[in-house]
C-alpha cells in the first residue's frame, strides 16, 4: 500500500472554506472607519488581527490537507479526509466505471492533476471521489486503472478530425439553430415594429414625431441587444466548445475506452466498457439529410462535468463508423424490426400542425382587428409559422425511421426527442423499465407507445409513439418484461 | 444523542423562561418540555437502539430498525460499488461509526457500529477495504 498527501496547492482550496473568517477585518476596517477620525492609522496599528486572521484560514487549510490522504491499494483507491469527523471513502478499481483527469492551464505550472473516479452509484453530476494529486501520484494511480493495452488495441477506431469537432461544435453549441432564429425575429421584427410604430404614431399628430424619437426608437435598440446577446453567447459557446474538444483523440480495446481533448485544459478519461449503460448517436435534421451522427455515450462520470458532453465521437458520416466500433457498442445498418403503424403519422405531427394551420386564420383575424400593423403581423406569422413548419417535417422524419429492433443481446430504439433523432443502442440486461401507454383514441386505432428506461444515474426515457398493439405486445415479450399482461391489448376493454 | 436532547431542552426552557413573562405558561411549557425530553431519552432512544439489527448473510445486507414504524431494507453484496467509513472522535470508545454502502441507484447507512463491527461487515459482504478502515 502506498500513501500520499494530496497536491499542496490543495492548501488554498480547503482554506477558501473558511473565507467567512474574514469577516472580522471586515468588521473591524467599518468599525475603525465610521467611528474615528484618525482611521487609517488606527487601521494599520490593528492590522495584526487582519494578518491573525488570515494565518488562522491558511493554518485550517493545511490542517485539512494534512489530514487528507490518497492510500493506493491493489484493490482500491482510498481517501481519507476530515478533521473531527474522519471520512473513509474506498472505491475497489473494479467498480470504477470512469475517471477523469483533468489539467486545468493554470494548474499545469504546478504539475497538479484534478482526478474524478466515478462508479455506477451515487447522485448524477457528483463525483464519488474528487482528489488533486501531483503527477507523480497520479502515475501511481494509473498503473491501477483500466488502461488501454497495446496489444488488443482497436486500429480501426475512427479518429476525429478537425473538420468534425468543428461541425459538432456548431451543432452542439447551446441551441444553434434556435438562437440563430431568435436573433433574426429581433433584429427584424424589431425595424418593422419601429417602422410602423413610428410612422402610426406621426401620423396622429407633429408632436408624437418627436415623442417617437425619443422614446420608441428605444424599441429597436432593445431588441438589437437582445439578437446581439444572442448571437454572442452561441459565438461564446460555439468558442468554448471548438476550444473544448479540440485535439480530441479516442482508442480502446475490448474492455477500455481512452478519451482526450482540450487545448487549455486537457481532459483524460478512462472508461469501462463493461459499465457503459448505452450508446446515443444524436442528429438532428441537417445531419440526418447529410447522414452525419455524433456518437454519445451514457456512462457514469463521463461527461458529467458542468456543461460537458458524453461524446465518444464528434460528427461523422454513418458509412464512415468502422465495425470496430461493435465492441463498445455501436452497430450500424440494423433495420427496425417493429415500426410505427402507418395510421400514427398524426399522432406524431399533431402538436406542429395544429399550431402551423391555426397561425394563418389567427393573422387575417388579427388583422382585421389591427389594420395599421398588418406589416408586422405578417412577419410575425412568417416567423412562427417557420419553426412550426420545420417541426412537422422533423416529426414526420420521425415518423419514418423511429422504430424497435430487438437482436442477439442487444436491443436497438430509435427516436426523437424535441428536434433531435436519437439511436440508443444497449444490452438487454440494461434496459430497467418499460411502459406501454394508451390513451382512449390510441385504443381505437388499436396504437400504442412504448417507453423505455436503461441503468444509469441519470434517468432518461426513450419514447417511440404509435406501435401496432400487437408489436408493443411482442417487445415486451421480448425483453422479459410483463408490462402487456396488465394492458389489455388486443381486446377490446380499455379500462 | 441523550446530552444533545437534555441540552436543546434547557435552551428551549431558557428561551421561555426569557421571553414570556406569565409564569403559568412558562411552568406549563417547562413540564411538557421536560416529559418529552424525558420520554425520547429514557424510552424512545434505548428502544430505537435496541431495535437497530444488521443482518448479514451469504448474498446481502439486512438494516431493521425502528420503534412505532419498522423498516426493513436488503441490499446485495453483488450491488455494492463502493463504501464510506465516518469515524467519530474516540470512535474506539465510544463506538459511534457510520458505515455506508453505495449501490446502484442509492446507498443504504448503518449507524451506530463499532470499528470491529465495521471492519466484519465490509469483511463479510465482499467489499474491499475493510482491513484498512
Amino acid at each position: 500500500m502506498k500513501i500520499f498527501h494530496e497536491h499542496p496547492i490543495r492548501i488554498l482550496r480547503y482554506s477558501v472554506k473558511n473565507i467567512w473568517l474574514l469577516i472580522f477585518p471586515l468588521l473591524r476596517g467599518l468599525r475603525v472607519f465610521w467611528l474615528d477620525k484618525d482611521w487609517f492609522y488606527n487601521w494599520i496599528r490593528g492590522a495584526w488581527w487582519d494578518i491573525l486572521v488570515i494565518c488562522v484560514i491558511i493554518l485550517f487549510g493545511y490542517v485539512r490537507w494534512n489530514c487528507s490522504a490518497v492510500r493506493i491499494t491493489d484493490s482500491a483507491l482510498i481517501h481519507d479526509e476530515g478533521i473531527i469527523f474522519r471520512i473513509c471513502r474506498t472505491i475497489p478499481y473494479t467498480s470504477i466505471s470512469s475517471s477523469t483527469a483533468e489539467r486545468p492551464f493554470y494548474l499545469k505550472p504546478f504539475s497538479a492533476v484534478k482526478l474524478r473516479c466515478d462508479t455506477s452509484a451515487g447522485a448524477f453530476n457528483s463525483a464519488d471521489m474528487k482528489i488533486m494529486v501531483t503527477e507523480n501520484t497520479y502515475a501511481e494511480i494509473s498503473k491501477h486503472l483500466p488502461g488501454v493495452k497495446k496489444r488488443n488495441k482497436l486500429e480501426d477506431m475512427p479518429k476525429p478530425t478537425v473538420l468534425s469537432v468543428v461541425l459538432f461544435s456548431i451543432f452542439f453549441s447551446s441551441g444553434f439553430t434556435g438562437t440563430v432564429y431568435i436573433a433574426t425575429l429581433f433584429f427584424q421584427g424589431g425595424n418593422i415594429a419601429r417602422d410602423i410604430i413610428s410612422t402610426s404614431i406621426n401620423r396622429i399628430t407633429s408632436e408624437t414625431s418627436r415623442l417617437s424619437d425619443k422614446m420608441l426608437l428605444k424599441v429597436p435598440d432593445a431588441a438589437l441587444g437582445i439578437a446581439t446577446l444572442f448571437v454572442a453567447s452561441w459565438l461564446i459557446s460555439f468558442l468554448i466548445n471548438v476550444i473544448r474538444y479540440s485535439r480530441f483523440d479516442v482508442k480502446g480495446d475490448e474492455r477500455t475506452l481512452y478519451t482526450s481533448y482540450g487545448i487549455l485544459t486537457k481532459r483524460e478519461h478512462r472508461i469501462a466498457v463493461s459499465q457503459i449503460n448505452y450508446t446515443d448517436i444524436r442528429q438532428n435534421l441537417i445531419m440526418k439529410i447529410f447522414r452525419a451522427v455524433a456518437v454519445h455515450i451514457s456512462c457514469s462520470g463521463y461527461g458529467a462535468g458542468r456543461s460537458t458532453l458524453p461524446v465518444l465521437l464528434p460528427v461523422r458520416k454513418e458509412k464512415d463508423l468502422g465495425r470496430e466500433l461493435e465492441g463498445v457498442g455501436v452497430f450500424t445498418g440494423v433495420k427496425n424490426e417493429f415500426r410505427p403503424k402507418l395510421t400514427g403519422l398524426w399522432h406524431y405531427i399533431w402538436q406542429p400542425a395544429i399550431i402551423s394551420g391555426a397561425l394563418i386564420p389567427l393573422y387575417f383575424i388579427s388583422v382585421h382587428y389591427f389594420r395599421g400593423l398588418s406589416d408586422l403581423l405578417l412577419f410575425m406569422t412568417v416567423m412562427f409559422e417557420i419553426p412550426a413548419v420545420w417541426f412537422v417535417i422533423v416529426k414526420t422524419a420521425a415518423f419514418f425511421t423511429s422504430g424497435i429492433a430487438v437482436y442477439d443481446d442487444k436491443i436497438m430504439v430509435r427516436c426523437c426527442k424535441w428536434s433531435r433523432f436519437h439511436i440508443i443502442i444497449a444490452e438487454r440486461r440494461k434496459l430497467v423499465k418499460l411502459e406501454l401507454e394508451q390513451t382512449l383514441f390510441q385504443k381505437i386505432g388499436k396504437r400504442c407507445s412504448v417507453s423505455l428506461w436503461f441503468e444509469g444515474e441519470e434517468k432518461k426515457k426513450f419514447k417511440v409513439k404509435s406501435f401496432d398493439e400487437l408489436n408493443a405486445k411482442k417487445i415486451s415479450e421480448l425483453l422479459d418484461h410483463n408490462a402487456h399482461i396488465s394492458a389489455n391489448l388486443g381486446t377490446k376493454k380499455f379500462f | 444523542m441523550r446530552a444533545v436532547i437534555v441540552i436543546v431542552s434547557l435552551v428551549l426552557i431558557g428561551i421561555i423562561y426569557h421571553y414570556i413573562p406569565m409564569q403559568n405558561v412558562v411552568i406549563a411549557s417547562s413540564l411538557v418540555i421536560i416529559t418529552a425530553a424525558l420520554i425520547a431519552v429514557l424510552i424512545y432512544l434505548p428502544l430505537y437502539l435496541s431495535s437497530i439489527k444488521y443482518t448479514v448473510t451469504d448474498t446481502e445486507i439486512i438494516k431493521s430498525s425502528g420503534v412505532f414504524l419498522k423498516f426493513n431494507q436488503s441490499i446485495k453484496h453483488s450491488s455494492i460499488q463502493y463504501t464510506t467509513v465516518i469515524k467519530t472522535p474516540m470512535s474506539d470508545k465510544t463506538g459511534i461509526n457510520m458505515l455506508i454502502l453505495h449501490v446502484f441507484g442509492g446507498q443504504m447507512s448503518l449507524p451506530f457500529l463499532d470499528l470491529s463491527a465495521v471492519r466484519e461487515i465490509i469483511l463479510l459482504s465482499g467489499s474491499t477495504g475493510g482491513e484498512d478502515v
